[in-house]
């Protein structure tokens, strides 16, 4: 029986993603967002999806995060960027704004899960919900548009990106220098 | 042994079920979209060649009107679906696809000159993401297909965050951008969840599926019921709807302003375009909630705009208050019970309206983008002072904008209105339709305001002798935005003929 | 493994809800933006989750692993274009304090 692991990495996620809610340092948020990748990706694993979960270590646990960490180093931000603790603002808007939509969400979310599903068959297809195989079948047939438009996607993304953060060449002086 | 050849001689059952899906049409189908993504890779490409800057305005012009033009002969062509379903391409959709290309091209136009010398090194990235935002709209009004809309939803969004901090040198530029991305990556997130919600409940993500699924026993679930709120609400923020507007003024008002014409009419226009037909997400008994998100939006929007001195930022709450009037059609197909005959209604009225806002909204904001080069004082109500006076010829087309976004007869503007409230009435929301007609009828006190001030008032000291640095093509688009909105509300016939 | 997908969905409503009040509830933007791939990463859970249930039945349904591998793809755009937005914001202000983008009101 898988199913105490599954309980265990659920608690893990859950505890790390309020570890990122909480968390005073920006790098502390980081790290346990991490630390909640890895554990959905172990779940993906027991739940059938292995090609999922590498991608999800890949470019989540991989690329996202050395993004985040890089601009958390970058900027040198430490923890004085927030004025005060988040407990003790308890009683402004914003805070029980937020709260009010934090219940308004889970509970609808806990709502959604009383329909009928149909009970889960660990060994059916051989236990292989997303066999590569299969998957680029329909991916490069059925799926082809937004896979095609995916580029296009990263593209602007990618040009996007440059022109934010790119240094401006001054017309004077030499590029290099700055 | 498998060798190279022998795998290219036997035809494999993926390229078997590759051949299956694309067909001969679906190149055709996808003609307006292609154009544009293949005109955002030569840009990049024309972009680095040293000496062929000159090329950039062709590879612009010619790709957008490539897809203007193969968007206009599908509007004479039947339905079709195409790519197993992800993908269709319909009158209606075709029409969309005029209406981004022709928005595109329109705030390229009023973006040549608009920016400062140091900006300039950096045209072709601009021009390349201002060709992928409208071949994201163009997949988000075409998909068949949840996957599809989103990542067209997506080829929109992106290029915008980014061009909206165009002028990065700038704070409010920026901080606009900044506001625009956080918004947008909300509101994604919320669309994905109630996506895997339905599709959870559902197991398909092919809309013309779920609709025949939601009209049955699934959309009585609870996960069906909390997937498509959330989904709408993905859309609501991008659409500005009451209570997701708060930022949008802010938004809007730090953009560039050729970016914000873009993003008032194509982004608004995509959206619409999905939720009109994708109303039967929501259930019937969300009519009163619908209708009072409708008309809060048109509230938030009018009040907000009463008080604003800055015309750019009043612009922008017209623009909330507009995305409420057209949220009515929604809350008219829910009142019907989801009837094909509503919905078919109500898509015409979103594309007449649409239609007619891009020329008012745009000609409205391109016309700032030109008075901005004055000067940032410019597009206060203060600047406006005289302006009739001063250069008469753009106080006069400012004078019909103004007039369409009020909905006064004879221009675009009404009959996109009152083909809003003939579905309300039709459906017997005569309480709604009234109460949509006296919010709209507030919004006049603003634009009233800024005729007045434009015609009545003297001009302040030392501004007569201001010299304008009018554009030619800036000014040739505003007097096509100006006869396009008078075309629209002298003879309406013939684009609802368009429409079939 | 034999978990319901019930558990899989309330895991995913806690994973989302607990992103969507970071988002709202913290000031520094890199947190905010961890937030919404947490909030992503919520959502991912649950397609995988309805494409396990749908695959329990009937033949393998690939529509929810392909989505949540393009969810992945946009999660590391959306990544990429914030943080760009962060680092020009930081330049300016020389914090990542959401408190201090207040040029725009009226």
């Amino acid at each position: 029986m898988a199913s105490p692991l599954f309980y265990a990495l659920s608690a893990i996620a859950i505890l790390c993603a309020l570890g990122v809610v909480i968390a005073r340092n920006p790098m502390q948020s980081v790290l346990n967002l991490l630390g909640s990748f890895v554990a959905l990706a172990a779940i993906y694993l027991l739940s059938g999806f292995q090609f999922l979960a590498a991608a999800q270590i890949l470019v989540y646990a991989g690329a996202i995060m050395v993004l985040f960490i890089f601009v958390v180093m970058l900027l040198n931000l430490t923890d004085r960027e927030e004025g005060q603790p988040i407990l003790m603002g308890l009683f402004n808007g914003r805070v029980i704004g937020s709260l009010a939509v934090f219940a308004g969400l889970a509970v609808s979310g806990l709502i959604s899960t009383t329909g009928n599903f149909a009970a889960v068959d660990a060994s059916a297809h051989g236990g292989d919900l997303d066999n590569m195989e299969s998957l680029a079948g329909v991916l490069f047939s059925k799926y082809m548009l937004p896979f095609e438009a995916a580029s296009l996607l990263l593209l602007a993304t990618l040009v996007g990106v440059m022109l934010l953060a790119k240094r401006e060449r001054s017309g004077s002086q030499d590029g290099g220098q700055a | 042994m498998i060798t190279l050849a022998t795998l290219a001689q036997a035809p494999s059952a993926l390229e078997q079920s590759f051949q299956d899906v694309f067909t001969g049409g679906a190149t055709a189908a996808l003609m307006p979209f292609m154009a544009l993504a293949v005109g955002a890779l030569l840009m990049l490409l024309v972009d680095i060649i040293k000496g062929a800057e000159m090329l950039r305005p062709v590879v612009v012009v010619a790709s957008l009107a490539t897809a203007i033009v193969t968007a206009w002969c599908q509007v004479s062509e039947p339905a079709m679906q195409v790519l197993g379903g992800t993908y269709g391409v319909s009158p209606a959709s075709a029409i969309f696809t005029l209406i981004f290309c022709i928005g595109a091209l329109f705030a390229w136009i009023y973006g040549l000159g608009y920016y400062e010398g140091r900006l300039r090194q950096f045209s072709g990235e601009y021009d390349m993401l201002l060709l992928s935002a409208p071949a994201g709209m163009i997949l988000m009004v075409g998909a068949g297909d949840l996957l599809v809309f989103f990542i067209g939803l997506e080829i929109l969004s992106l290029p915008l965050y980014a061009l909206s901090a165009f002028r990065r040198n700038r704070t409010d530029s920026v901080e606009a951008g900044l506001k625009y991305f956080l918004l947008g990556a909300f509101a994604a997130a919320f669309f994905l969840f109630g996506t895997a919600l339905v599709y959870t409940a559902t197991g398909t993500l092919n809309i013309g599926e779920l609709a025949s699924m939601f009209q049955g026993e699934v959309a009585r679930s609870p996960i069906a019921l909390v997937g498509g709120a959330l989904l709408m609400a993905g859309i609501f923020f991008k659409v500005s709807v009451f209570p997701f507007h708060l930022w949008v003024p802010d938004v809007y008002q730090g953009s560039p302003t050729p970016i914000t014409t873009l993003m008032a009419t194509g982004t608004k226009a995509a959206a619409f375009g999905f939720l009109v037909p994708a109303t039967f997400l929501l259930p019937p008994a969300a009519t009163g909630i619908i209708a009072a998100m409708a008309l809060l939006t048109m509230a938030a929007g009018n009040l907000g705009a009463l008080v604003q001195t800055n015309v750019k930022r009043m612009l922008a709450y017209s623009g909330i208050a507009h995305a409420g009037t057209v949220m009515l059609l929604m809350a008219g197909i829910l009142a019907s019970g989801g009837s094909d005959e509503v919905r078919s209604e109500s898509v015409n009225a979103t594309l007449f309206y649409m239609a007619a806002y891009l020329f008012t909204s745009t000609g409205a904001f391109g016309l700032l983008a030109m008075l901005e080069r004055e000067g940032e004082q410019m597009i206060t109500l203060q600047g406006l002072r005289g302006l009739g006076r001063r250069r008469p010829a753009v106080a006069a087309a400012m004078t019909v904008f103004m007039l369409s976004l009020g909905g006064i007869p004879a221009t675009g503007g009404f009959f996109g209105k009152f083909m809003v409230f003939m579905v309300l009435v039709e459906q017997k929301m005569i309480a709604v339709a009234v109460l949509g007609a006296l919010l709209s009828v507030i919004a006049l006190g603003y634009y009233l305001r800024i005729i007045v001030t434009m015609w009545m008032q003297p001009l302040a000291e030392g501004e007569a002798d201001r010299q304008a640095p009018s554009t030619l093509p800036a000014s040739v688009v505003t007097g096509v935005c100006a006869a396009g909105v008078l075309f629209m509300g002298l003879m309406p016939g013939w684009f609802i003929g368009l429409l079939g | 493994m034999n978990v319901p997908t019930e558990h899989l969905l309330i895991l995913a409503a806690v994973l989302f809800s607990l992103g969507a009040l970071g988002f709202l509830l913290r000031r520094n933007l890199i947190v905010i933006l961890a937030s919404v791939e947490l909030m992503l990463n919520a959502a991912n859970l649950t397609f995988l989750a309805g494409a396990r249930a749908h695959s329990s039945v009937g033949p393998l349904n690939l529509d929810g692993p392909i989505f949540a591998l393009f969810v992945i793809l946009v999660a590391a755009c959306e990544a990429a274009l914030g943080l760009a937005l962060v680092i020009a914001f930081y330049r300016q202000k020389q914090s990542v304090d959401i408190e201090a983008a207040a040029e725009l009101r009226g």
